[in-house]
């Protein structure tokens, strides 16, 4: 049947549909490491001969990925040569997270996600490194590069695992010599993270109203506005 | 191009997404989390207050699995043999190569898991002793020690592919019910077939004379009725221990089997009559 359709220009819709349901079964099945998937895997694992038809596919294939599961298929440019792309949950269903169920890692890995995030965001969107690990150090959960029993190699994390799930960017601060490097929230956070609920977690951490925080909370409406006014483009 | 009905909302795209992180939750569990997620996602419907009853989400449910068909997913209820827990499971109806190249396990591991199936399913009480389990590793390729192999058995008892108990392992509820064509072809001569349901059924009460093997929670509804018929279904012995097997097992008073939580829906009715 492979060497049929590879000849021919067209798939039967029976032949399409099958291909479409397995490139959302393995984007699902590599959700998990949360690294970007690589169009090159995808032609290599599902599509293989089918690659001439890869546009029309990954289109159909994200379509079921946001009507179905609500998740949105996202394109990172990388470089011009090599496309790849991340599966954003909609921030709405991340209020579910709590009765999900992870490995331990994973579980700490959220709780250092959410306050680096946090971080980030009260501090305006950027934070340099030696700001970061002191923020860190003091609350315990860095000691120089040893490694924490709960949280395992923390600056690892930072700066490797949270920047290729795209968490995190983790960047040169232009002609800084020695180099020196500052976090920023990557994409996925941008996407999935929802501002208001960090806001919330800080405040309530000081006991204070969300809107005493006068910048952060302005940039919270803006983000939603934004949001709000994209899913109103999508859905027509 | 896919068309989603537009009954098919944000909130069953979040429970759909609660099934395929846990694939296997319990129907109690599984309904405070529809009612959590109604009220957060219906907040402007006039009964919110009195809240969804068990009824909804099973129509949620088979409205998620006309979406999801197209898939090869389906999420499907089912009993537990042990505990009398019903249990909504995420399964993949097709064993595709795509779910089985990418899945979290690696090859050799699947390997060892097919081989603890077939030791679970060729043997006589469906399941078989821990220390029976680890011993495996030596009918493997490849060099796994015991350790190896213990922490093996955790994965996949974390996975809730296999679950351990009183130093036996046993098959979960969710793996019967995915493996149970796979299981159904490839020992066709050793799998039991409950004669009450007609479904597989590796853990149950075994009639002494024929050695018919039925599910617990089956015998309980088949010999709670007026009469108290304890008669084996298949060769008709007469069977007095069957009573006392299902005895002390909890199942939920008024029981149906087929629609589930049935007695939770009756205690609704009262606010069920009001929504009209």
């Amino acid at each position: 049947m492979a060497s049929q359709s590879s000849q021919g220009s067209k798939l039967s819709s029976q032949e399409q549909s099958a291909l479409i349901s397995d490139i959302v079964l393995y984007i699902l099945s590599q959700d998990h490491t949360k690294y970007p998937i690589k169009r090159q895997d995808i032609v290599k694992n599902v599509l293989k001969t089918h690659g001439r038809h890869y546009k029309h596919i990954m289109n159909e294939a994200a379509h079921v990925l946001t009507e179905i599961f609500g998740m949105k298929l996202v394109e990172i440019e990388h470089s011009s040569n090599m496309k790849q792309y991340i599966l954003v949950n909609n921030e709405q269903f991340l209020r579910d997270v709590s009765d999900l169920k992870w490995p331990e890692e994973v579980e700490a890995q959220q709780v250092l996600l959410m306050l680096l995030l946090s971080l980030i965001f009260m501090s305006g969107g950027v934070v340099k490194e030696e700001v970061m690990s002191s923020f860190l150090t003091r609350l315990g959960i860095m000691n120089g590069r040893k490694s924490h029993e709960y949280f395992g190699d923390v600056w690892k994390l930072l700066t490797v695992e949270f920047v290729r799930q795209m968490y995190v960017e983790y960047v040169r601060i232009p002609e800084s010599n020695p180099p020196k490097y500052e976090f920023r929230w990557g994409h996925r956070a941008k996407g999935e993270v929802s501002r208001r609920e960090l806001l919330n977690f800080v405040s309530l951490v000081y006991g204070c109203d969300p809107k005493n925080w006068v910048t952060q909370y302005q940039e919270v409406l803006q983000a939603e506005s934004e949001k709000e006014k994209k899913r109103e483009e999508d859905g027509k | 191009m896919l068309r989603v009905p537009s009954n098919y909302r944000d909130l069953h795209k979040r429970f759909l997404q609660i099934l395929m992180n846990r694939r296997m939750v319990s129907y109690e569990d599984a309904f405070r989390l529809f009612c959590k997620m109604y009220q957060s996602e219906e907040p402007d419907e006039e009964e919110a207050t009195a809240g969804p009853c068990p009824k909804d989400m099973e129509l949620a449910v088979s409205i998620i699995n006309k979406v999801i068909k197209g898939l090869n997913m389906e999420i499907r209820c089912a009993q537990d043999e042990i505990t009398p827990a019903k249990y909504y499971l995420l399964v993949n109806t097709v064993d595709s190569h795509i779910s089985r190249t990418f899945s979290k396990f690696s090859a050799a591991e699947l390997e060892f898991f097919k081989t603890v199936l077939s030791e679970i399913v060729t043997s006589e009480d469906g399941c078989i002793s821990s220390t029976a389990c680890l011993n495996l590793n030596s009918s493997l390729p490849g060099n796994m020690t015991k350790s190896d192999t213990e922490a093996l058995l955790e994965k996949f008892c974390k996975y809730q592919w296999l679950y351990q108990k009183d130093g036996k392992v046993h098959l979960t509820i969710l793996s019967i019910v995915e493996l149970e064509p796979l299981i159904l072809s490839a020992y066709e001569d050793y799998v039991n077939i409950c004669r009450l349901c007609k479904r597989i059924v590796m853990q149950g009460y075994r009639c002494d004379r024929c050695l018919a093997l039925l599910h617990l929670h089956c015998v309980h509804l088949y010999t709670k009725g007026v009469d108290r018929i304890h008669s084996c279904p298949v060769c008709s012995a007469d069977q007095p221990e069957m009573l006392a097997a299902v005895k002390n097992i909890p199942f939920h008073s008024g029981d149906d089997n087929r629609i589930p939580s049935a007695s939770s829906r009756e205690n609704k009715t009262g606010k069920g009559s009001a929504r009209k």
